[in-house]
């Protein structure tokens, strides 16, 4: 399907996309993981205190 | 049915699928022909219901009207003040990039996206962003990537990352770039520790490379079989953790704890200045329901009109003390006041094509009363604007009163300002203020601050045969 658009989505931003696709993903999980991480051991700490 | 051929808003010729234009004061949206299959998806699929009861989208009712090639006219919920990326803190821009990935994401989930990702589509009612433009989604092609992608990348994350990165006053570098900070600019002014920041490495760094890559290069990108919604998704959350991620924290002001610690008044003199700016107010409630707080800093003040149900918008030039006052709102979720970053010397001019894309802030509807405290000393020496010029600039700006504090020359502040410009401001006197205003205003009442030099005036505007 072709849309029409009126703005330029400019080609290196829609190649970068279709590069970073997978990758994005990855980083995505293992940010959140992180995050939940985090907010684990400081929630341990502040109960500890 | 009735039919009218309106023009276009003239800062609504991109899209010409679904224009604004504005008759007796009011904006409608209309949706042509062309852009009648999107519409109805948005309408049949539940998203339109969905972001409107979600407060992310404006609502609006469909008008039994016809204009030219029109499928449907449209009459949003008016936005009482149209303000620009350009005036916003870094909080509220922050809040607006969410609003607009959050939009896309439920977008996707109902087989739509956005085709433009633009911080002009976001508006603010009170201190709550709202998407504005029900004419971005477009139907979802699977296989294809975000077409908005560099957009939202040059429209807010390049001037996130700048102002948490760099400086905070870099928001005004999105008033010369109105289609948004490029992003090999934006990579040359960033610190290199930007880059350790994977969202920003990714999203701002490497695409910067990416689209230096492909420029001028005849290369079409329609669609690849390996790419699917799924990853579309992955980027627009990646995105979105990234936003997420940046914080304007660290960076102190001048101005932004003047009332919590550099408190000029005593408990008393505080006290007073709230009750007298308080019972003014009270007495004009009917006829006074727009203020702006002109040098607002944190709101402190713009809380007592906002309290009387008053739209106000409160003006700082500080982007630190305009955030903590958007922060505050949110918290307490007050809704009259919408917090600012206005330079008094230099507000907001018209740009954009032709200059008519965008409005200056005085084209913007002037308000019935304007706030002036602890200002105009600042404008006399620090800026050198003379009394006379500063009672003519209110008088053109406001439509019926100013409230406004005179700030003596022994008073602490005055002192400090005068430090090493001994001599130079003679005639900056309570005498010389009150005749400079009364050329364009009648003074209807005052009030000396007990235990300070400063005293409060409400003026009411002389009408023309008077001046």
């Amino acid at each position: 399907m072709s849309v029409l658009l009126y703005i330029d989505p400019g080609s290196g931003s829609l190649f970068f996309q279709l590069l970073i696709a997978g990758v994005a993903g990855a980083a995505f999980t293992l940010k959140s993981q992180f995050r939940f991480v985090k907010f684990w051991i400081k929630n341990k700490l502040t109960k500890e205190k | 049915m009735r039919s009218l051929t309106i023009n276009p808003h003239s800062g609504s010729y991109k899209d010409p699928d679904a224009f604004v234009i504005v008759k007796d004061d009011q904006c409608f949206r209309v949706i042509t022909q062309n852009y009648s299959r999107q519409y109805t998806h948005l309408m049949e699929s539940g998203l339109y219901k969905e972001l409107v009861s979600h407060d992310l989208l404006i609502p609006h009712t469909e008008e039994d009207l016809i204009i030219s090639n029109s499928f449907k006219v449209l009459l949003p919920q008016q936005v009482p003040f149209i303000s620009y990326p350009y005036e916003w803190s870094f909080s509220e821009l922050k809040d607006a990039a969410l609003l607009t990935l959050d939009i896309q994401l439920k977008a996707l989930e109902h087989g739509m996206t956005l085709k433009d990702a633009s911080a002009f589509n976001v508006q603010f009612l009170g201190a709550d962003p709202v998407f504005i433009d029900t004419g971005s989604f477009e139907l979802l092609d699977k296989s294809r990537p975000w077409v908005a992608y560099g957009q939202f990348c040059r429209h807010f994350l390049a001037p996130l990352a700048l102002m948490s990165y760099t400086d905070l006053r870099l928001n005004t570098l999105l008033s010369v770039n109105l289609d948004g900070i490029p992003l090999d600019l934006c990579v040359k002014l960033l610190p290199y520790r930007s880059k350790f920041n994977l969202g920003l490495f990714t999203h701002l760094h490497l695409h910067a490379k990416a689209v230096k890559r492909f420029e001028g290069k005849n290369k079409e990108v329609r669609s690849a079989q390996r790419f699917t919604v799924n990853h579309l998704i992955n980027i627009i959350r990646h995105l979105r953790l990234t936003v997420e991620s940046l914080g304007s924290s660290g960076q102190k002001t001048v101005w932004d704890d003047y009332y919590s610690h550099n408190n000029n008044y005593s408990e008393k003199a505080f006290q007073a200045k709230s009750e007298w700016i308080s019972s003014q107010l009270e007495k004009r409630k009917t006829v006074v329901s727009s203020v702006w707080d002109m040098g607002a800093n944190d709101g402190t003040f713009s809380r007592i009109p906002a309290s009387k149900g008053m739209h106000v918008i409160a003006m700082d030039i500080d982007s630190n003390a305009v955030d903590v006052n958007y922060l505050r709102l949110k918290k307490d979720q007050e809704k009259h006041i919408l917090p600012l970053v206005i330079d008094l010397a230099n507000p907001s001019t018209a740009n954009g094509w032709n200059t008519q894309e965008r409005e200056s802030l005085f084209q913007r509807p002037a308000p019935d009363l304007i706030l002036a405290l602890a200002l105009v000393h600042h404008l006399v020496i620090g800026l050198n604007v003379p009394l006379q010029n500063i009672a003519s600039f209110f008088a053109q700006h406001t439509r019926t009163y100013l409230l406004i504090e005179f700030v003596a020359p022994d008073d602490s502040q005055v002192k400090k300002l005068l430090l090493n410009r001994k001599g130079q401001f003679g005639d900056y006197t309570m005498t010389a203020f009150r005749l400079a205003f009364e050329q364009y205003f009648v003074l209807e009442d005052q009030h000396h601050l007990p235990e300070t030099q400063r005293t409060l005036f409400l003026f009411r505007k002389k009408v023309n045969d008077q001046v």
